[in-house]
């Protein structure tokens, strides 16, 4: 049998199963099994608990689990509200007001989470009820704040670049690196649209709250430096180059910790909460990365992504055209599949194809980031929408529509990617010369 | 009797996955400690990651019957209730079929281990099949967890991964 006929009979068996709601993980598993009992004379059974041994116990995937419990215990503190009232004071004077503060406290607390679900969950809890009691419209709202949760996997530390990083073995720490300015970029990019939305819209923007004496607003602000320091904590310490990712994470949940202890939020029951949420997620996460590791192995030894990426190279697709083509890939598995399982997925497939093309990996895994979560924003399957849906009680639509102004700014942000590959590269280039 | 008892093992299995979860930022904290006094911990990054798998083998059954694991239900969701069930149980037998597998090689990986005497490479050299051993127990109850949720649906109950399933944040 042919590679391409074998490609074919993988990818139906895959589909399948997937469209059936056998759980990603086991899917994943099994497609890589029976493919190589299939397809291969390598000993399948040997080489499953090996490879998936070998991958799980990896210590670049340890800074995993520790992001995502820093980002439990962060959920449980009254950190989100503190950041509203120390933002306020000074976003009043920017035409729109308060409807920018989704867009900077999902930037800031994007720099001390690494997932978007919980960035949007956190930030939102406080200022969609904050928001619409002062008479800010519903609909931009919910719209800046399903935008915005986007800059939780963006900005660094970020979930879904470890497990780029892990799946396509390219350094985690020079990730995080590349997502600061493509975030910045994205943060001024909503914001501007915000301020001409409201320049147009003047009716639904409330008048301006008294203004605060000078002393309370200090006092106000003095709020922000919590998270100030902890950002600096999490963040500086990679760009200095004193830690590794995993490193800076066990300082962020120490960190986190100590913020907890000392707003009183840290209890018996809030830090067992907090260990068991993220002991769920990360597990959840990690039989993906496990199942994905196994079948990209299985892939290595049926030559699939040798062969895919050689007929990719014959059809003499430009960079452009070959981007454009994935973006539209990306987009249609983004209708059924989150964005871990995206990355998982075509990681195996699609890495031989980038290095062939002479594409930066590093580059590529910040565009795939911002396409990935421009598909978790429109509907059918969009875990940011979701959120948003369950805690507004609107309809799926009403929040899609909500976000789609959100989401032509994430194509525009695509494509300046494209056109201007520094607003990634530049900077990891920079620190590390 | 018994579902108490499966209950009790799955929800404690998950608490030990939590704890490992802990253990790693003990050790990553540990380790920057010990760099600032000049010394270091042996073997603590190896350990980290066999903390690391600890936690996410051992927490597979928990978080299953959590329904925290993703999967597909645009397209089934659509079926009628009968044909739902049908399909239910047809892809937890094969889901089950698979782990079996799965199980059944972890265990032969950590026997193997123990049987060539297979040690660390890192600075301390212990025996591999002890941190393997979490594979091999954790996969094992996982396979469990699904066969009890099949049972579930056979006997027309609700399955756990649905009636657990947590508000996304509440």
């Amino acid at each position: 049998m042919d590679v391409s006929t074998i490609g074919l009979i993988v990818a139906v068996i895959m589909l399948v199963l997937l469209a059936s709601g056998v759980w990603v993980a086991v899917t994943l598993m099994s497609v890589g099994l029976i493919s190589m009992l299939l397809f291969s004379h390598a000993p399948a059974m040997t080489i499953q608990s090996t490879v998936i041994w070998g991958q799980s116990s990896s210590w670049a995937l340890t800074a995993l689990p520790l992001f995502i419990w820093m980002g439990e215990i962060l959920y449980r503190t009254r950190l989100a509200k503190d950041m509203f009232e120390g933002l306020s004071p000074w976003l009043a004077g920017f035409p729109g007001r308060l409807i920018h503060i989704n867009v900077v406290s999902c930037g800031i607390f994007a720099a001390v989470s690494g997932s978007s679900a919980a960035t949007t969950a956190t930030i939102g809890r406080i200022t969609i009820p904050e928001l619409i009691k002062r008479g800010y419209d519903e609909k931009t709202t919910i719209g800046s704040l399903a935008g915005s949760s986007t800059l939780g996997f963006l900005i660094p530390p970020s979930i879904i670049m470890i497990v780029y990083g892990v799946a396509a073995d390219v350094s985690i720490t020079r990730l995080f690196i590349a997502g600061v300015l493509p975030g910045l970029m994205l943060m001024v990019l909503f914001m501007g649209y915000l301020a001409a939305w409201s320049m147009f819209n003047p009716s639904k923007v409330p008048a301006r709250e008294p203004k605060i004496p000078f002393l309370q607003r200090i006092r106000e602000t003095a709020k922000l430096f919590p998270i100030v320091l902890l950002m600096i904590a999490v963040i500086g310490s990679i760009y200095a180059g004193i830690a590794t990712a995993t490193e800076a994470a066990a300082v962020g949940v120490v960190g986190a910790l100590l913020i907890a202890f000392f707003t009183g939020s840290l209890n018996k029951k809030s830090f067992i909460d907090s260990v068991l949420g993220a002991t769920r997620t990360s597990v959840m996460v990690s039989f993906i990365l496990a199942g994905a590791a196994f079948l990209s192995t299985a892939m290595g030894f049926t030559g699939i992504p040798r062969e895919l990426s050689s007929w990719v190279g014959t059809l003499g697709l430009g960079k452009f055209e070959l981007l454009l083509a994935l973006t539209v890939l990306f987009i249609i598995m983004g209708c059924f599949l989150d964005g871990i399982s995206i990355v998982v997925l075509t990681a195996a497939v699609i890495m031989p194809i980038i290095n062939q093309a002479g594409i930066d990996p590093i580059w590529f895994g910040i565009f795939m980031v911002v396409v990935i979560e421009m598909s978790q924003i429109t509907p059918p399957v969009g875990i940011n929408l979701f959120i948003l849906q369950s805690m507004t009680g609107k309809n799926l639509w009403y929040v899609a529509k909500a976000a789609f102004p959100f989401f032509l700014l994430l194509v525009i942000a695509t494509v300046l990617l494209i056109l201007f590959p520094e607003i990634a590269t530049w900077l990891p280039d920079t620190i590390r010369n | 009797m018994f579902g108490k008892f499966l209950d009790r093992l799955f929800t404690w299995s998950g608490y030990l996955a939590g704890v490992f979860l802990v253990t790693i930022a003990i050790l990553v904290v540990a380790q920057i400690v010990a760099r600032w006094f000049n010394t270091q911990i042996p073997s603590a990054d190896e350990f980290a990651g066999y903390s690391l798998a600890a936690s996410s083998f051992l927490g597979l059954a928990y978080s299953f019957r959590s329904g925290s694991h993703i999967r597909v239900t645009l397209l089934t969701d659509r079926l009628s209730s009968k044909i739902q069930r049908v399909m239910l149980i047809v892809i937890l037998t094969f889901a089950i079929a698979m782990i079996a597998i799965w199980a059944f090689n972890s265990v032969a990986l950590v026997h193997e281990s123990w049987k060539y005497n297979e040690v660390s490479t890192g600075i301390l050299k212990y025996p591999l099949w002890i941190p393997q051993l979490s594979m091999g127990i954790g996969v094992t109850l996982f396979c469990l967890a699904v066969i009890e949720d099949l049972v579930n649906v056979i006997r027309g109950k609700e399955p756990n991964f649905e009636k657990n399933k947590e508000q996304v944040m509440d």
